[in-house]
C-alpha cells in the first residue's frame, strides 16, 4: 500500500542517533535517499528544512568541559611559565577572554566551568602559598572573588546575547519557511495543485523531524473523508486502509491529534490489533526502520476543516509524540510552537482551497444548469412543432362538417407521416448527443460506397425535399469510406434537414461530393440567410443556437443539435466538419473522412 | 388481395400500437391475434397456429429475443421484428435468429402491410429459388447458363458477383444480414470480410439496376443488411 520498501533500506545506526550532527547528515542522506526513489515528481521548488532545536546531550557536555578546562589550564600554564603573576597583578584578566570565547561559541555550560576552573587553577598554581587552595592574603581573595563574579556575569551577558541572536535568526528562518509557503501554494491557481504544494512544504520543512510523506484529507461533496493532495505520490494511488480511514474521520470529528505505530499497523491489518497500537506506545524491537502516522486535525477556531497525515521515520527525527502534541497546542512550547504556526497556516490554505473548490463546483452546478434549462426548452418546443402539426391535421381530418376532397385529406395524411418522421430525427438525435457525451459512441466502421449512401439518404428523404430544387453533384467514383452506415446518414441527414428548414423554400440545396488528396469530401450548399462570419466555427456548438441564435423572422427556432451531433459523430469517425460562406450568398458545409484503408492502400 | 385472410399473431406490450397494427391489418383483410407479452405470445403460437409474427423486441418479461429463439425452435413461422433505433443490435441479432424481416418504429402503416405480404408469399413458394429463370422488371437472370441480362442486354459479373445476386434472389423480399450474405457466398469461415461486401454491393448495383444511384433491387437496409426487391413491376408511389 505505502512504498514501504524503498524506505528500509536505510538503517540508521541506532545508538548514536542521540547525537545532533549524525542525525542531521542521517536526514539529509534520507530526504536525498526518498527523493531519488520517487517516482512521481511534483514540480515544486524544495523548500528549506526547519533548524533544529538545539538540544543538549552527553557528549557535546564532554567536549564542553574538556574545551573549558583545557582552555583555563593552558592560560594558567603560561602565566605559570613566565611567571607573569604577581608580575603583573591584574593578569587574571586575560581568562575572560577565553570566558568571553566560550560563552559566544559554547555557551553557558562552558563558560561557568571556565570561570570555575580559572578561578580554582589560579588560586591553586599561581597564589602564594603555590600548591594549596589556602589564600593568606585577604587582597587576594577579594580579587580572585572579583574575578569570578566578573568571569561569570560577562559570560552570562555574552551567553544570552548569542542566544538572542539564534532565536533571532530561527525566527528569521521561521518567517522565512512560512512566506515560503504562501508563495509555492499562491503560485498554484488550481485548488488542486494548491494543496499538492502545500503537502510538498510541510514535507520539506520537517524532514528534520522525520517526516517523509504528508497528505491532506478533506470532507468530499458526500461528505467523507477523501485524500485531496498528498505529497510524493498521485493521489489516485495512495489508497488508505479502512482502518486508517476509521481514525481519520475520528480525528475529523474529534479534533484530537491520533498517532498509529509499528509497521504492522501501516499495512492492512485486522482492526483488533490496530486498536492496541493506538493505545499502547510500542516500539518493535529488532526492526531496522519504524514508521509511525500521524493524523493531526486542521483546525480552524473549533472546526475541524481537514486532517493531515504524516508519514514519520521514528528513529530519523524528533517528532513529537501526539501527547505531547496537544498539550503543547495549548501551552506552546518553542520546539513545537512553530509546528502550530506552520499548521494554522496549512489549515488556512487548506481551507481556502476547499472554498475555491465549492466555488468552482456551484459556479459548473449553475452553468449546467442554465443550460440544461436552455436545451430543455428548445427541445420540448422542438417536439412540439411537429406534434402540434400532426395534431391539427388529424385533428381536421376527424372533423365532421367539412368534406375534405381526396387531395386535401392526402395532403392531411402526408403532413402528419411528415412531422412524424421529423419528430422520430429529433429523438434520434438526442439519443446520440447523450452518446457522444456520455463517450459511448462507438462507430461500427465498415466500408461504404459514400455515393451510394448519398443517394440512398435523398431517396429517404424524399418526403421532406418534395417541392425543393435539390441538385447533386456526386462523381461515378464509388467513393470508398470506413464508417458506420447509421451514423453517416444520420449526419448527413442533420446537414440537409439544416438546409431545408433554415432556407427559403425556393432556394436550392446542393449536394456533393469528390475526393481530394487522402479524403473524401462531401458537402451541403445552401443559398439560405448564411452565419455572422464569427460564428462559423460556433454553430457546431450544442448550445449555440439555444444560447446566441438569432432567430430571422419567418425562420424557425431550433435546438441546434443537429451541427452539434454531426460533427460528434463526424469527429467520432476520425473526419472534420466546418462550415464556409459561399460566394454570392449561403453557407456550405462540408465534411472530410479518411478514404477507407484498401483505397488507400491501392493509391 | 388476402382473401384467405391469414392469421396474424401481434405482440405488443403497447396497447395502442397493437390498436393501430389491429384496425390496419383487419382493414386489409387479415384476421388478427394479439398478446402483450412473450409467454402469452408462446402460448397463442402453440394453440392457434397463426400464420405470421408481428414481435416487439421490448417487451416486459421474455425479451422479444427470447421469444424468437423459442418459436424458432419449433416453428417455421415468418417473424416479422417491430424495433426502435435503440435496439439495432437486438434487431440483427433477431434475424440472425431466424426472424425474417423487420419494421423500424414509428412505422407507417403501408410498409408493415407491405412486408407482411412479402413473408406471407415467401411462405406460400417456399421452393422459389429452384426455378430455373429468374425475371424481375428490367431484370433476368438464367440460372441454367449463369447469364444476366438487364433490358434484354447481357451484363458482364464475376463469379461473386453472381454468387451474391443468386443469393439475393434465392432470399428476394427478405432482409438478410451482412452475416447471413457473408455466410451464404463466402461460407461460414469469412469474419472480416464485411468490408468488401458492401464494395462488392456497390459494384453489382452499377451492373444490374437501371439506375444505380436509386437502385431499385438491392435495397440497403441501414445498420442491418440488404434486401432484394422483387415488388419492382407494383406501381410506386
Amino acid at each position: 500500500m505505502l512504498l514501504e520498501q524503498k524506505y528500509l533500506i536505510l538503517s540508521p545506526e541506532k545508538g548514536e542517533s542521540g547525537h545532533l550532527s549524525t542525525s542531521d547528515v542521517l536526514c539529509k542522506g534520507m530526504v536525498a535517499l526518498t527523493r531519488k526513489n520517487r517516482s512521481y515528481k511534483p514540480s515544486f521548488e524544495a523548500a528549506p528544512p526547519i533548524k533544529e532545536h538545539r538540544e543538549f546531550h552527553s557528549l557535546q557536555y564532554l567536549l564542553d568541559s574538556v574545551i573549558a578546562c583545557l582552555g583555563s589550564l593552558l592560560i594558567t600554564g603560561i602565566i605559570f611559565v613566565f611567571h607573569l603573576y604577581p608580575l603583573i597583578p591584574n593578569i587574571s584578566i586575560i581568562y575572560l577572554l577565553v570566558i568571553l570565547a566560550l560563552a559566544s561559541t559554547r555557551g553557558r555550560y562552558a563558560a561557568i566551568l571556565a570561570s570555575l576552573v580559572a578561578f580554582l587553577s589560579f588560586d591553586y598554581f599561581l597564589v602564594p602559598p603555590l600548591f594549596v587552595f589556602t589564600i593568606n592574603r585577604v587582597e587576594e581573595w577579594v580579587a580572585l572573588f572579583v574575578f569570578l563574579v566578573t568571569a561569570i556575569l560577562t559570560s552570562q551577558l555574552a551567553v544570552s546575547l548569542r542566544e538572542r541572536a539564534e532565536q533571532a535568526a530561527r525566527r528569521e528562518h521561521e518567517t522565512h519557511l512560512l512566506y515560503n509557503l504562501l508563495r509555492e501554494t499562491n503560485r498554484e491557481t488550481e485548488p488542486g495543485r494548491q494543496l499538492q504544494a502545500v503537502a510538498h512544504s510541510v514535507v520539506d520543512v520537517f524532514s528534520p523531524w522525520g517526516v517523509q510523506d504528508c497528505a491532506i484529507l478533506q470532507p468530499d461533496e458526500t461528505g467523507s473523508l477523501s485524500v485531496q493532495a498528498s505529497a510524493y505520490q498521485p493521489v489516485a494511488q495512495l489508497k488508505l486502509s479502512p482502518d486508517e480511514m476509521a481514525i481519520a474521520t475520528w480525528v475529523m470529528e474529534h479534533g484530537r491529534t491520533m498517532g498509529l505505530y509499528d509497521d504492522a499497523a501501516l499495512t492492512p491489518s485486522t482492526s483488533g490489533r490496530f486498536a492496541q497500537h493506538i493505545t499502547i506506545w510500542s516500539s518493535v524491537a529488532g526492526k531496522a526502520v519504524h514508521h509511525s502516522l500521524r493524523l493531526i486535525p486542521l483546525k480552524m477556531g473549533n472546526k475541524v476543516v481537514g486532517v493531515l497525515r504524516l508519514r514519520i521515520q521514528d528513529e530519523m527525527g524528533s517528532f513529537p509524540r501526539e501527547e505531547r502534541l496537544e498539550e503543547e497546542r495549548v501551552r506552546p512550547a518553542a520546539a513545537t510552537a512553530f509546528f502550530w504556526t506552520f499548521l494554522d497556516q496549512v489549515t488556512a490554505l487548506v481551507e481556502r482551497a476547499r472554498l475555491q473548490r465549492e466555488n468552482v463546483r456551484i459556479a459548473v452546478l449553475e452553468r449546467t444548469d442554465a443550460l440544461r434549462a436552455a436545451l430543455l426548452s428548445s427541445v420540448s418546443h422542438d417536439l412540439r412543432t411537429p406534434l402540434t402539426s400532426i395534431k391539427a391535421a388529424a385533428s381536421s381530418l376527424l372533423q365532421e362538417d367539412i368534406q375534405w376532397s381526396e387531395k386535401e385529406r392526402r395532403g392531411f395524411a402526408k403532413a402528419i407521416v411528415r412531422e412524424a418522421d421529423r419528430l422520430n430525427r429529433l429523438v434520434g438525435n438526442l439519443l446520440d448527443m447523450s452518446r457522444i457525451e456520455e463517450g459511448a459512441l462507438k462507430p461500427e466502421k465498415e466500408e461504404y460506397s459514400l455515393t451510394s449512401l448519398i443517394s440512398d439518404v435523398l431517396d429517404r428523404l424524399a418526403p421532406l425535399l418534395e417541392g425543393r430544387n435539390i441538385q447533386t453533384n456526386l462523381p461515378d467514383d464509388l467513393l470508398l469510406v470506413d464508417v458506420d452506415y447509421l451514423q453517416m446518414d444520420q449526419v448527413l441527414t442533420n446537414l440537409i434537414e439544416n438546409a431545408v428548414r433554415y432556407t427559403p423554400r425556393n432556394s436550392p440545396i446542393e449536394v456533393s461530393a469528390g475526393i481530394q488528396g487522402d479524403e473524401v469530401i462531401f458537402s451541403v450548399a445552401d443559398r439560405g440567410p448564411g452565419v455572422p462570419p464569427a460564428d462559423l466555427e460556433r454553430i457546431f456548438d450544442k448550445f449555440y443556437r439555444v444560447l446566441h441564435g438569432q432567430h430571422p423572422a419567418g425562420y424557425p427556432m431550433g435546438s441546434g443539435l443537429g451541427l452539434a451531433v454531426s460533427k460528434g459523430l463526424v469527429e467520432a469517425h476520425g473526419g472534420r466538419i466546418w462550415a464556409e460562406l459561399r460566394d454570392g450568398g449561403g453557407l456550405v458545409v462540408r465534411v472530410a473522412l479518411p478514404r477507407s484503408e484498401k483505397a488507400r492502400e491501392e493509391l | 388481395m388476402n382473401k384467405h385472410g391469414a392469421t396474424i399473431l401481434v405482440v405488443d406490450d403497447e396497447q395502442e400500437i397493437v390498436r393501430g397494427l389491429k384496425r390496419g391489418l383487419s382493414a386489409h383483410g387479415y384476421h388478427v391475434l394479439t398478446a402483450d407479452n412473450g409467454e402469452k405470445a408462446i402460448n397463442v403460437i402453440s394453440q392457434q397456429r397463426p400464420d405470421l409474427l408481428l414481435l416487439d423486441l421490448l417487451l416486459p418479461g421474455m425479451s422479444g429475443l427470447e421469444v424468437c429463439r423459442r418459436v424458432r425452435a419449433s416453428s417455421n413461422i415468418p417473424i416479422i421484428v417491430l424495433s426502435v433505433k435503440d435496439t439495432e443490435r437486438d434487431k440483427v441479432e433477431a434475424l440472425d435468429l431466424g426472424a425474417d424481416d423487420y419494421v423500424a418504429k414509428p412505422f407507417g402503416m403501408n410498409e408493415v402491410l407491405a412486408r407482411v405480404r412479402v413473408a406471407l408469399r415467401r411462405l406460400a413458394q417456399p421452393s422459389s429459388g429452384a426455378a430455373p429463370r429468374f425475371q424481375a422488371g428490367p431484370l433476368s437472370v438464367d440460372f441454367a447458363q449463369r447469364r444476366v441480362l438487364l433490358n434484354g442486354q447481357e451484363v458482364a459479373i464475376t463469379p461473386t458477383e453472381y454468387d451474391l445476386l443468386k443469393v439475393f434472389i434465392l432470399h428476394r423480399g427478405k432482409i438478410l444480414t451482412r452475416q447471413q450474405i457473408l455466410n451464404e457466398v463466402w461460407g461460414a469461415a469469412t469474419h472480416n470480410r464485411t468490408h468488401s461486401l458492401h464494395v462488392y454491393i456497390a459494384q453489382l448495383r452499377q451492373k444490374i439496376e437501371p439506375d444505380p444511384r436509386h437502385p431499385r433491387f438491392i435495397l440497403t437496409i441501414p445498420g442491418v443488411g440488404y434486401r432484394f426487391n422483387d415488388e419492382i413491376t407494383v406501381a410506386e408511389n
